[in-house]
């Protein structure tokens, strides 16, 4: 069923533009087509729109982070039919809807010596995780959320790298402490990065050979409970 | 029968939660004594560091309100969160069930999934009645905007909207209310986790809000007793009272009395008017 749709379009060119600024779009689009199928029809009216494409892209809707596989009528349904369309960071846009995302595959090098190559893919799965956090904006050492739930991943599918990986997220200063809940940040509300945390966590205090003054604290005060 | 639970997270910090809960159930002739000699609520922060003693101490609590034929009353959110994940864990963890049972069993309880936990929002809904609350009001919130701020909740927040505007109260929307307070990285980084409190109060405040409603008793401890620590963090005033719902009420209902309100726990001062 064809819906109507008011948009609030985040425009910015990082060659060109000072600030950013929010063009506003009416469209109508079927409601079985996608959040991609509708970057395609605003791209159609305004031919310089850039916008994310391929496997993994997504982008914020009224300040969630969404792949842009999803569907119109779901995303209408939750967020009624105004929306404002942000880049997944609005801080790292370079054109419009798209972002720099070096930081994100920068961090997989703390990993990288304890996994392989092809799981990079897995990794580049968690962009919106990554870009979800807070936490990114005011700690640039933050290792990040897309970063923590690859880290539990690669820990169950190679066992016996679990001390190299659990050490490389442990840091009080980047690592798996920093993280703060982000469920609510993300369409469809996910929960499993929070118990993937609680599970990082545990093996930390669980592996004495991780040993530094703030993981020694959190040990006690765990034993303490 | 209800049993209500006290021993909650920073209980030092966050105390007006019970304090408030106290007077308004003995207003409202609810009989809910104190859960005597519970275990303390961790917390899902608690829960990622040893989640046997979260487990534990949840389950406890289930089996001593259960042991007095009682069902619990929780006066804010994370108590009443924990006490719900437990049983949901507990339920499908066969491994965890067994490892609890047995360590209640040293402590002569039993076991006790079942045991009903109600948030005493649920209370004010199910027990009292909106209308029957409405119509105790003396003193209606009409002239307020309030800034309710809910963090990653999603459960129960059409009650706690509910509760608000019938006491007359506008609940302003503001940009932050789902965010992080910071309680959670505390430990790590005091630092950012007053950046993100602080963010949430400016945010509040530049939407005109007159006060902050929060039911967590962590988001309390950060909003409101680390408010000046806040403040510097931010670099600007704040200046906003922090209540719990069950204070909103009880003052709707003409409490004035600043201690069974719990307000001499404040660090914000209040003037009631």
């Amino acid at each position: 069923m064809e819906c109507k749709l008011v948009l609030e379009v985040f425009r910015f060119d990082c060659k060109t533009d000072y600030l950013p600024y929010y063009k506003k779009v009416v469209v109508k689009i079927d409601g079985e087509k996608t959040v991609a199928d509708l970057l395609a029809v605003i791209k159609d009216d305004e031919k310089l729109f850039e916008y994310p494409t391929g496997e993994n892209a997504a982008i914020k809707i009224n300040g969630k982070s969404l792949f842009t596989t999803q569907k119109i009528e779901d995303i209408k349904e939750f967020f009624g039919k105004e929306l404002q369309l942000d880049p997944l960071n609005a801080r790292r846009a370079q054109k419009d809807l798209c972002i720099n995302e070096d930081d994100f595959s920068e961090r997989f090098d703390v990993l990288d010596a304890f996994v392989d190559a092809s799981d990079r893919k897995l990794y580049k799965s968690y962009i919106r995780e990554h870009y979800s956090s807070p936490i990114l904006n005011m700690e640039e050492d933050f290792i990040g959320d897309g970063l923590l739930a690859f880290a539990c991943d690669m820990i169950q599918k190679y066992p016996d790298r679990r001390e190299k990986i659990l050490e490389a997220i442990s840091k009080k200063e980047s690592g798996v402490w920093l993280h703060v809940n982000i469920s609510n940040k993300l369409y469809p509300q996910d929960t499993s990065l929070e118990g993937k945390i609680v599970y990082l966590k545990n093996e930390i205090l669980n592996e004495d050979s991780i040993s530094d003054a703030f993981v020694d604290a959190q040990r006690n005060i765990s034993r303490g409970m | 029968m209800y049993r209500l639970f006290d021993n909650i997270i920073e209980k030092d910090g966050a105390n007006s939660f019970v304090l408030a809960a106290k007077e308004l159930l003995s207003r409202l002739d609810i009989e809910a004594p104190v859960l005597e000699k519970s275990k303390p609520d961790i917390a899902t922060e608690g829960k990622a560091l040893n989640q046997e003693a979260f487990l534990y101490n949840c389950a406890y609590n289930l089996a001593l309100a259960k042991g007095e034929g009682a069902d619990l009353i929780c006066v804010e959110d994370s108590s009443y969160t924990s006490l719900n994940v437990a049983k949901i864990m507990l339920l499908e963890d066969n491994n965890l069930k067994n490892a609890v049972l047995q360590k209640l069993q040293k402590d002569n309880l039993e076991l006790c999934i079942d045991t009903k936990v109600l948030h005493i929002n649920e209370i004010l809904r199910d027990v009292v009645g909106f209308d029957k609350l409405q119509k105790m009001v003396e003193k209606p919130f009409d002239k307020f905007n309030i800034a309710v701020f809910n963090g990653n909740k999603t459960q129960n927040l059409e009650t706690n909207d509910s509760i608000l505007t019938l006491v007359g109260a506008n609940i302003v929307s503001f940009e932050t209310q789902n965010d992080s307070d910071g309680y959670e990285i505390l430990s790590a980084s005091k630092e950012l986790a007053e950046k993100l409190a602080g963010k949430i109060m400016l945010d509040a405040f530049d939407n005109a809000a007159d006060f902050v409603v929060t039911n967590d008793a962590r988001s309390f401890v950060m909003f409101e007793p680390r408010q000046k620590s806040l403040e510097c963090c931010v670099g600007r005033d704040i200046e906003l009272s922090v209540f719990s719902t069950t204070q909103v009420v009880l003052m709707a209902l003409g409490c004035e009395d600043k201690s069974k309100l719990g307000l001499d726990f404040h660090k914000v001062p209040t003037t009631l008017i």
